[in-house]
């Protein structure tokens, strides 16, 4: 039988960085785009790859994928139809910026396959979106997002922010209200972090960020009005409506193999985590000696892929099937880990259901700090 | 050799005034080393150079001929720390002269002054020195005047020179042969003074002494004074760079003698030795029993380590006859040791030794002095550990350690100086003005109140020019209590803390707000009590962690978000849990932290 394989190509250009944001990017440049996607192509060529794997899943991230040109991104799937064994059902996400979403743009990932769209709306506050240093306004998302439904594909997802210089309860709300009126399939939704050498980072002393406190509530109350409008929390940050789960991510969180191509890229891959050569110069000085674009490779032992398995596998609403564990790893998890999972259980912050452990509702914002005891 | 051309000194001065400079340059002059062979040379441990200090007395022999006639200057060094005080009384004891080194752009410190007095009472002749006269702001005249003054000597007498640039050290060496006098021998039995004792591996204690009478030679058999024990003399030898056996040593002769002895506590610096079987009435003067001054529990932050830790304070131990230690146990720490020390600085190297060449992580507890405890029914009581402190009820009164204290200050700075004493309980005994510069403050402290963070307060009260000394003066009834610690309402042991009552409620207060910021939040809070009795006199309340999460966690971020969980985990195991509330090593110190104003 084979088994399950997510794939992910990573396209690490942008129009301009997020100012928030620290991944890997540099701005559009025609020839070293036309460079990095060749790079990419030789990549997919070669990497050591025999039918005994089912893509389930495609995602294109980045940077802004929604900035690939048409013929690049034409013969790199292609490439990977021919290479890989697809599953029928294949989920097939892009990452979009909403400036870069054109009714032609739609119609050429519609051609391509693309069957998910992943908009970064991130806000419906003009205000806040300038903030963040994102290029389009509120009234662009919507625009945007009717476009991709009317001719690529209904299977649209929205990436939110709380915790935003700047932002309110009322304002988190509006937003949330905002972007349920587009009727999307999946919302994601993530607290704003202060990440290293960002422009916010370094700029913070200018900025009033909301504190701990209110973002703990907006998060809760997100939790209850997405519900309200049936969308299902089924991950700490991760909302969708009955069946539009996002299966690539699931495939990752349920301790599942992915392969990463491009720049940047991770791997899990038979037991290994790799991590491909970050910057494009090194990527392709590295495709041109070898053939990949590896930067470090390691193999994981089974105790450290069950502890991986419980640190993302929590992260699902659903938690974690003790037999299944059982039947995985050989270990009875209540046994392994009794003493934290006892106090945990006590203390309200897991619980027990249908042989599942999962969080509880309350532990789901402090949750780093139960993870780490499984560590 | 003949004693009539041998010489004994040892060099006096403040840290950093160039004394192993001046060392070098001596060695060099008279081809012990050559130059540039070895720098200062004197020093060989790691943690004296970084400290720029010297804990442990290393003599030197050197060989020098002037006007046709040879001799030996034996220079014993001392140890630059008030800690150690009696090391260096020790070490003076056992010379016939001292040069007084002074740094001409510092002038006199404190503890310069009370080991030149220790000097002039042993009678040894003092060769004045102004040290780094090349320096710009070298106040060569103010030093000049600033010692007459003390010594009361004409000005023709004070040498002036350049130990780094090497200017007049050939002047100053001859005036080592011509000024001091050579050793003279009192009596027939052998006494020789142990100055300082040495642990080594394969040989053993390798014991520092100075031959005041008599002679010392290999088959000996030999008797400490202050233990009646016996021991047979293995090797004598010198002090070169390195160690020369020698035939025997004589009156006059300062070198080692190695005589099977396994610990340094049965060699005590200060006490004599003397032939067996012709024993000496009289033992050379000045023996003691070193007495530590400060307590602190010591706890090996991973309770594996425990035996670990037992091995390294025993094999300390064999090096240190000044550390004491008796196993303790702390419900919140768990088994550990009372260890008791001569002072801080004692402490810190031993801290830090302990981290360097043991490899163990401990947690220590606050440091506390050592109080007298009366109790009511007439019995007397010593606690070194405050949370063993007896029920008020029990106590009649508590007397705590107080020390004579001389501080030596510009006149400008004699009312920050005289605020700072009254905030810390000093009672003023004397003012002595030295000259228009400097004044000599004489006071008596508890022991508690100058314990952490006096040294600094006094520098920042003085921008740095008060310099301080002290020693053991006695024990005084004082108004004590103790204060208790608890954590989540669970009094956490090794917290407590003595205090005498007029601070009691700033100390508490302060602890509690210290507390709040060391300890880290946890799922619940966690309210921090300072406890006298029953009654509570300060709290604080760390509030419950409300975010700890990673929103956003895909492919590319599991390793990321391990490592994240691994730092979180890893700071919990390096805390002690009490009440369910992870406590950080550096916790167990925050008294030390307290605002005394």
């Amino acid at each position: 039988m084979q088994k399950k394989l997510a794939l992910y190509l990573h396209f690490p250009f942008c129009t301009k960085k997020c100012n928030y944001c620290n991944f890997y990017s540099i701005p559009y440049d025609a020839d070293l785009v036309h460079k990095y996607c060749s790079g990419l192509r030789q990549e997919i060529i070669n990497f050591p790859y025999k039918n005994d794997y089912k893509v389930i899943t495609i995602y294109l991230g980045g940077g802004s994928p929604s900035l690939i040109p048409f013929h690049e991104l034409v013969s790199t799937i292609n490439l990977i139809r021919e290479k890989f064994y697809l599953d029928k059902e294949i989920e097939f996400t892009l990452e979009a910026n909403p400036i870069h979403v054109s009714e032609s743009k739609a119609e050429n990932w519609r051609i391509t396959g693309v069957n998910r769209i992943s908009m970064g709306a991130q806000s419906f506050n003009d205000g806040e979106l300038s903030k963040l240093g994102r290029l389009h306004s509120s009234t662009e998302i919507g625009i945007a997002a009717n476009k991709i439904k009317e001719i690529c594909c209904n299977n649209i997802s929205l990436d939110l922010m709380y915790g935003i210089p700047g932002q309110t309860m009322k304002s988190w709300l509006n937003s949330l209200q905002k972007a349920i009126k587009l009727s999307p399939k999946h919302i994601s939704s993530y607290c704003l972090k202060l990440e290293k050498e960002t422009f916010l980072a370094e700029n913070k002393a200018k900025y009033n960020f909301p504190d701990e406190e209110l973002e703990r509530k907006m998060y809760y109350k997100m939790i209850s009005e997405l519900q309200k409008k049936d969308y299902e929390q089924y991950e700490i940050s991760n909302f969708g409506k009955k069946s539009y789960y996002s299966r690539h991510n699931t495939h990752i969180w349920e301790g599942g193999e992915y392969v990463g191509l491009g720049a940047a890229a991770h791997s899990f891959y038979k037991m290994q985590r790799i991590r491909n050569k970050s910057d494009i110069k090194s990527y392709l000085n590295k495709l041109k000696e070898t053939n990949n674009g590896i930067d470090k490779k390691r193999k994981i032992s089974t105790q450290e892929f069950m502890v991986d398995k419980i640190m993302l596998g929590l992260r699902l609403n659903k938690g974690i099937s003790l037999p299944k564990f059982h039947a995985e790893f050989g270990i009875d998890l209540l046994d392994k880990f009794g003493e934290q999972i006892n106090k945990f259980l006590k203390n309200n912050y897991l619980t027990i259901e249908d042989e599942r452990l999962k969080f509880t509702s309350k532990a789901l914002f402090i949750s780093n700090s139960i993870l780490s005891e499984f560590i | 050799m003949n004693k009539d051309n041998i010489r004994n000194f040892c060099i006096i001065a403040h840290i950093d005034h160039g004394k192993s400079t001046l060392a070098d340059r001596f060695l060099e002059l008279t081809h012990t080393i050559e130059k540039g062979e070895m720098e200062q040379i004197l020093d060989d441990m790691d943690l004296e150079r970084e400290r720029g200090i010297t804990i442990k007395a290393h003599p030197i022999r050197m060989e020098y001929e002037y006007q046709d006639r040879e001799y030996i200057l034996n220079l014993i060094d001392t140890p630059g720390h008030v800690d150690f005080s009696y090391e260096v009384s020790r070490s003076i004891a056992s010379c016939e002269g001292a040069l007084l080194l002074i740094d001409a752009s510092q002038g006199i410190e404190a503890q310069t002054m009370s080991n030149l007095y220790i000097a002039m009472e042993h009678n040894l002749e003092i060769i004045p020195v102004i040290n780094k006269i090349d320096l710009k702001a070298a106040e060569v005249e103010r030093t000049r005047s600033e010692i007459i003054e003390l010594m009361g000597i004409p000005s023709a007498e004070i040498y002036e020179i350049s130990a780094k640039m090497g200017t007049n050290i050939e002047g100053l060496l001859q005036a080592i042969i011509k000024d001091i006098s050579p050793p003279i021998s009192v009596q027939e039995q052998t006494r020789a003074l142990i100055f300082d004792s040495i642990y080594n591996q394969y040989r053993g204690v390798i014991i520092h002494v100075r031959i005041f009478d008599g002679e010392l030679k290999r088959g000996d058999k030999i008797q400490f004074c202050s233990t009646g024990k016996n021991f047979e003399i293995e090797d004598t030898g010198h002090f070169g760079i390195e160690m020369q056996p020698c035939e025997k040593l004589s009156t006059g002769d300062v070198g080692y003698i190695i005589a099977g002895v396994k610990e340094v506590r049965q060699a005590k610096v200060g006490d004599t030795v003397t032939l067996a079987k012709n024993p000496t009435k009289t033992p050379l003067p000045g023996f003691k029993n070193p007495k530590p001054m400060v307590y602190s529990g010591i706890y090996p932050l991973d309770k594996d380590d425990y035996n670990n830790l037992r091995d390294a304070l025993a094999k300390f131990q064999l090096n240190d006859t000044s550390l004491i230690y008796e196993p303790e146990t702390s419900a919140v720490l768990g088994f550990g040791f009372r260890c008791g020390f001569l002072g801080m600085l004692h402490l810190e190297i031993f801290k830090e030794r302990l981290e360097r060449e043991y490899g163990l992580a401990i947690i220590s507890t606050a440091p506390s002095v050592e109080f007298k405890v009366h109790l009511n029914n007439g019995k007397e009581k010593l606690i070194d550990n405050p949370s063993q402190l007896p029920d008020p009820g029990e106590i009649e009164h508590i007397e705590e350690p107080i020390m004579d204290c001389e501080i030596l200050v510009p006149p400008d700075y004699i009312g920050n100086i005289m605020q700072l004493a009254h905030d810390r309980r000093g009672i003023q005994k004397n003012l002595e003005t030295i000259d228009e510069y400097r004044v000599s403050i004489h006071y008596e402290f508890p022991l508690l109140e100058i314990l952490y963070d006096f040294y600094d307060k006094l520098k920042s009260v003085s921008r740095g020019y008060a310099s301080f000394d002290y020693s053991f003066h006695g024990y005084r009834a004082s108004k004590l209590k103790k204060i208790d610690i608890l954590v989540n309402k669970e009094k956490v042991d090794a917290m407590s803390f003595i205090v005498h009552e007029d601070k009691a409620y700033t100390w508490a207060k302060s602890i509690t707000e210290k507390l709040k910021e060391i300890i880290p939040r946890h799922l619940f809070s966690v309210p921090i009590q300072a406890a006298d009795g029953k009654r509570v006199i300060a709290r604080s309340t760390i509030k419950a962690l409300r975010k700890n999460v990673t929103a956003k966690c895909y492919g590319g971020d599991i390793t990321r978000k391990r490592k994240l969980l691994e730092r979180q985990k890893r700071g919990k195991k390096r805390m002690r849990e009490t009440g369910e509330v992870n406590i950080p090593q550096e916790a167990f110190l925050a008294v030390l932290k307290v605002d005394r104003s």
